[in-house]
């Protein structure tokens, strides 16, 4: 709907004037003198309210504790990613700590007899040549023997080094047969010492960052 | 208000005093707007289930104090529209009560003498409708002309008309020598 322009250009009660009135009442300006008692109004009907408790105050709390129950802030984004980036990356490190050192320890025939049998036969059919708990493994790489050699038990996959050695293992081969039998000692060497895992890889972003959150100050107003 | 996003993050996780503070802000806001539109027995009543329909969507809610200030008006009129036409279709039933009705020159003598924000509103609530409302919400709710539009439905052009027509008209009714009288019979707004 359109409303004609008023001729409001008299006496200073013109739109422009108008509008800078409504802008000094805003900001607290005095305003020209001949809109003196209209800006006084205006302030008046602006003017902050007594401080305190409001009227429905009690009411208004009661419904809002209803209606919004407390929960914990949310963590943001970069947060959340950070922090679930740090546990994966924990967790795969213990992960690849223990499967490496129970490889390792297969590989060289430490493990417990039982341990090393299934060791030989689950590894096995993969193609990871590692000893029998019946007297060691003799597959194309390896020397009869129980795991002793290290570097010579085809153990991991990996073509990192292995071990503390320092030597290359041998590639997998996945068409490596099944290992026969072989007579196996029923003690796991003692002194065998699995090989140390790889080292755990570097945190993506083990960043401890502060939070953006704002800290939460219950009284602050 | 100080560190207003704070305060409404911490009010939308369910902070009683957050919401407190922001309670305290806006209410005036709401009583006085309220009070203008549908009179002093009413705005608490309205503007009460104003923050009703408010709870439900501030968890959602998205923007700074001005934006909150215009969310909440724009609900609060919802309300007094809704009890406008209640009141429509049941004559018999109304309860509204217009504001108070005294000799103009008796409130325009409070305002300037007192500087009383209810005299003032008392003053302002004589307006024709349209004016009083949009006067409310730019000098109290402190709203620029086109959230005042988007609450109003009406065009910005038409927003500033009638507010400028309201502040004439108020002009008019108070009386005092820094008021010129030649001025205020000039203006055609009725």
């Amino acid at each position: 709907m359109s409303v004609p322009e008023q001729p409001g250009d008299v006496g200073g009660m013109s739109a422009g004037a108008l509008e800078r009135l409504l802008a000094n009442v805003a900001a607290g300006d005095e305003p020209a003198p001949e809109l003196g008692s209209l800006y006084a109004l205006l302030r008046a009907a602006s003017a902050p309210a007594d401080a305190g408790a409001q009227p429905g105050e009690s009411a208004a709390l009661a419904a809002f504790t209803e209606a919004v129950p407390l929960r914990k802030m949310r963590r943001t984004p970069v947060r959340w990613l950070t922090e679930t980036r740090t546990r994966l990356a924990i967790a795969t490190s213990a992960g690849v700590l223990v499967l490496g050192g129970g490889v390792a320890a297969a590989a060289t025939g430490s493990l417990p007899g039982p341990a090393q049998g299934t060791a030989h036969d689950v590894l096995g059919a993969i193609g990871v040549h590692v000893p029998d708990n019946h007297g060691g493994s003799s597959g194309p790489h390896g020397n009869g023997t129980s795991g002793t050699a290290p570097g010579q038990t085809g153990a991991h996959p990996s073509p990192r080094p292995s071990g503390s050695t320092g030597k290359p293992v041998h590639p997998v081969h996945p068409s490596h047969p099944a290992h026969p039998s072989t007579p196996a000692s029923s003690h796991p060497n003692p002194h065998a010492t699995p090989s140390p895992a790889h080292p755990a890889p570097p945190t993506p972003t083990p960043s401890h960052r502060p939070s953006p959150l704002p800290t939460i100050h219950p009284h602050a107003h | 208000m100080d560190d207003f996003p704070g305060v409404l993050r911490r009010a939308q996780h369910g902070d009683e005093d957050a919401f407190t503070v922001l309670y305290r802000a806006m209410q005036p806001v709401l009583l006085r707007y309220l009070t203008v539109l549908a009179g002093r027995s009413n705005a608490e009543d309205l503007a009460a289930e104003t923050w009703v329909g408010a709870l439900r969507g501030l968890v959602k809610f998205r923007g700074n104090e001005s934006d909150l200030r215009g969310w909440l008006v724009t609900i609060a009129r919802a309300r007094w529209v809704d009890m406008v036409r209640a009141s429509t279709r049941r004559p018999e039933e109304l309860t509204d009560e217009p504001p108070e009705q005294r000799a103009p020159d008796d409130v325009a003598s409070a305002v300037v003498d007192r500087a009383a924000s209810d005299e003032a509103l008392a003053l302002i609530a004589r307006l024709p409708e349209e004016q009083a409302e949009i006067v409310t919400l730019r000098v109290v709710a402190q709203l620029d002309v086109g959230e005042v539009a988007e609450i109003t439905g009406k065009t910005a052009n038409h927003v500033r008309v009638l507010c400028h027509r309201g502040l004439r008209r108020l002009a008019e009714m108070i009386p005092g020598p820094d008021v010129m009288p030649a001025l205020v019979t000039t203006m055609d707004e009725t």
